[in-house]
């Protein structure tokens, strides 16, 4: 039984340490890497992005996120929280159309109530893989305009080395690598 | 002791110039409620003015604070700490009892606690 996974309780961990083995979700299959290398990303200036402007009641439109660009080879994952600065709902997207924190007919946003509700952030976990770079949609849900609307950004870097294998079901993956860990990248 | 998470919200200054007519001095998010926490207010005119505050849908006006006497040419200031904590569930108004064109207006500004 894994001892790491996605989105846990209390401040951000990795999902897993070099040579540990982790099987993305990547429609419609468990995809496994191994962990090569980790780094801790800081929320910093580089992380906190501001769409601009956003008058009242309106939205910023879909934005991608290009300073969260990984590298396709090697592949490169990142594991992230965030939380917005500005009195604004993000929406938050992997890639251009796979909504985040969705059910079947609603999408959660985050907002600043989040951060006194959840302070570690753990429900705001996400990772994507390679070139899925996140996209935010930010809504102004105020009666007045915003002059920006920043989100900012931490988490984990990590480099994969690609196994090579995939499986249709978690259980087919734990019964041959063993020990691994699954992180929902989104797409289900 | 009231647990529910909220943001703390400053709305523009806004300038009341006729009398008797409720002014939008915050505009509640919606879908969220909001408490008063701090006000500063400065009477402009050349006599003592009654500043209201409370909820308008037209036509009427509804006090949601005890009036408040405004000292002609000074200002006035109601604190976190002695702020009636009233959940505002619509936008906030103010009326003065006189009131004219700068510099004869009565200047309000407000802090909110919105809750969602």
């Amino acid at each position: 039984m894994a001892d790491r996974y996605y989105a846990k309780a209390g401040p951000i961990e990795p999902i897993a340490l070099p040579d540990e083995t982790i099987c993305i979700w990547v429609p419609t299959k468990w995809v496994a890497y191994k962990v090569e290398y980790l780094e801790p990303i800081p929320r910093s200036k580089p992380l906190v992005f501001d769409q601009g402007a956003i008058a009242a009641g309106s939205t910023s439109g879909d934005t991608k996120l290009s300073n969260l660009k990984l590298t396709e080879e090697p592949p490169e994952l990142l594991q992230l929280r965030f939380y917005p600065i500005d009195d604004i709902l993000v929406t938050l997207k992997r890639g251009a159309a796979d909504y985040r924190f969705k059910f079947k007919e609603r999408i959660a946003t985050a907002d600043r109530f989040t951060l006194q509700i959840d302070s570690c952030l753990h429900t705001t976990e996400f990772v994507v893989l390679k070139t899925d770079e996140p996209h935010v949609d930010c809504e102004n849900p105020s009666d007045y305009d915003l002059a920006q609307s920043r989100v900012a950004f931490f988490g984990f870097r990590c480099v994969l080395v690609d196994l090579n294998r995939s499986y249709k079901t978690s259980e087919e993956a734990k019964a041959e690598l063993k020990y691994v860990t699954f992180v929902a990248a989104g797409g289900m | 002791m009231d647990e529910r998470p909220r943001i703390t919200k400053c709305a523009p200054k806004i300038s009341i110039t006729a009398a008797a007519t409720p002014t939008l001095i915050y505009q509640v998010s919606t879908g969220r409620t909001a408490k008063l926490v701090k006000l500063i207010a400065y009477d402009g005119q050349a006599a003592d003015v009654t500043l209201e505050i409370g909820t308008y849908v037209a036509p009427t006006f509804t006090r949601r604070l005890p009036r408040v006497h405004l000292v002609a040419g000074f200002d006035y200031q109601l604190g976190e700490l002695d702020c009636p904590e009233f959940e505002f569930e619509a936008d906030i108004y103010a009326q003065a009892s006189a009131a004219g064109a700068a510099p004869n207006d009565i200047e309000v500004q407000v802090t909110v606690e919105e809750i969602g």
